[in-house]
């Protein structure tokens, strides 16, 4: 798969394809016919051939082709995530067509991803419950190495989430979150809200510095948001 | 200004072309942008605020029940524009 998108199902279009969506996408394309033209389509290509125009939304969907079955795909930029939307025979003229069906779930507004599919995308009750255990046992260590080697950069993965570097240089703890996180999707505000009270104990809102430019002394691979606040007191 | 080198997928980068061209501003300027609106933010430091207090506690169920709405948030969000007209 390509690095910068991933392939999902729809619960919606796991039902249609009577698959089970608690499997990953690598489980289920040995499952059904469409799932395997889903993957071998668009894993390279977030885009197809062929569109369908849609009678409620204005996004653009593809088209999905494998034997009798057809689906449609729509490349959701907003979380880097190419959507199987579901699937279906292909009865040509016949309201139980495949094109019709889902077209007809778009005139309901029922055909794109949920708040349910969005929700599995994101990161689960465990995922929040590992990753607020490594920042509760780990937080503290980690500035204070940094802060027992000034001028040193450290990193640290929190949760297996979020890669995070800090410095101290005089007086100033800064960090660097590290994006894109670990997790598919987008990552919630709230986990970078989290890491840096953890790692910011005692310190107030108001002295903590947000648009203090790059990351001292280290060249940058990607966008960072780089944050600058008083060294905590242990 | 910023010095910054920004990797991102060619068409994202082509949109984030377009928009700092809109704008007058440099792409990484605007990702900039992105971020201090971000921090700014009433919500972010109630949140940051919130999270000192529980992890300062030792509250670790407040500080998942937190993340966890904070993902329904996300979740919620992206659903409603995902299903806009």
């Amino acid at each position: 798969m390509a690095a910068d998108h991933e392939l999902r199902l729809t619960l919606r279009a796991c039902e249609e394809l009577d698959v089970d969506c608690a499997q990953s996408i690598d489980d289920l394309v040995d499952e059904h016919q469409l799932i395997r033209a889903f993957v071998d389509m668009r894993t390279q290509q977030v885009t197809g051939q062929e569109t369908t125009q849609l009678p409620r939304s204005s996004y653009v969907v593809f088209n999905l082709h494998a034997g009798r079955w057809r689906g449609l795909t729509w490349w959701d930029e907003a979380t880097g995530v190419v959507w199987l939307l579901g699937g279906g025979f292909h009865r040509s003229g016949d309201r139980s067509d495949a094109y019709a069906v889902l077209k007809g779930r778009d005139v309901a507004g029922e055909l794109f991803p949920t708040k349910e599919d969005y929700r599995r995308l994101g990161p689960s009750t465990p995922t929040a419950e590992s990753f607020t255990k490594d920042l509760d046992e780990s937080a503290r260590s980690f500035v204070e190495e940094a802060i027992d080697e000034p001028g040193t950069e450290v990193r640290r993965c929190f949760g297996d989430v979020l890669d995070v570097r800090i410095k101290v240089t005089e007086d100033r703890l800064w960090i660097g979150l590290l994006l894109p996180p670990r997790l598919s999707g987008a990552l919630p505000n709230g986990y970078h809200a989290a890491v840096l009270a953890a790692l910011l104990p005692g310190i107030d809102m108001d002295e903590v510095n947000f648009a203090s430019g790059v990351f001292p002394g280290a060249p940058h691979a990607t966008f960072e948001p780089v944050v600058r606040a008083p060294v905590p007191v242990f | 200004m910023s010095t910054r080198v920004v990797r991102v997928p060619e068409r994202v980068q082509q949109e984030v072309a377009t928009a700092s061209h809109v704008l007058g501003v440099s792409s990484a300027d605007l990702l900039e942008r992105a971020w201090a609106i971000f921090r700014t933010s009433p919500e972010f430091k109630e949140e940051f605020c919130s999270y000192q207090r529980a992890l300062a506690a030792g509250d670790l169920e407040a500080v998942v029940t937190a993340l966890d709405q904070s993902a329904q948030d996300r979740a919620e969000a992206l659903a409603a524009n995902a299903n806009r007209v």
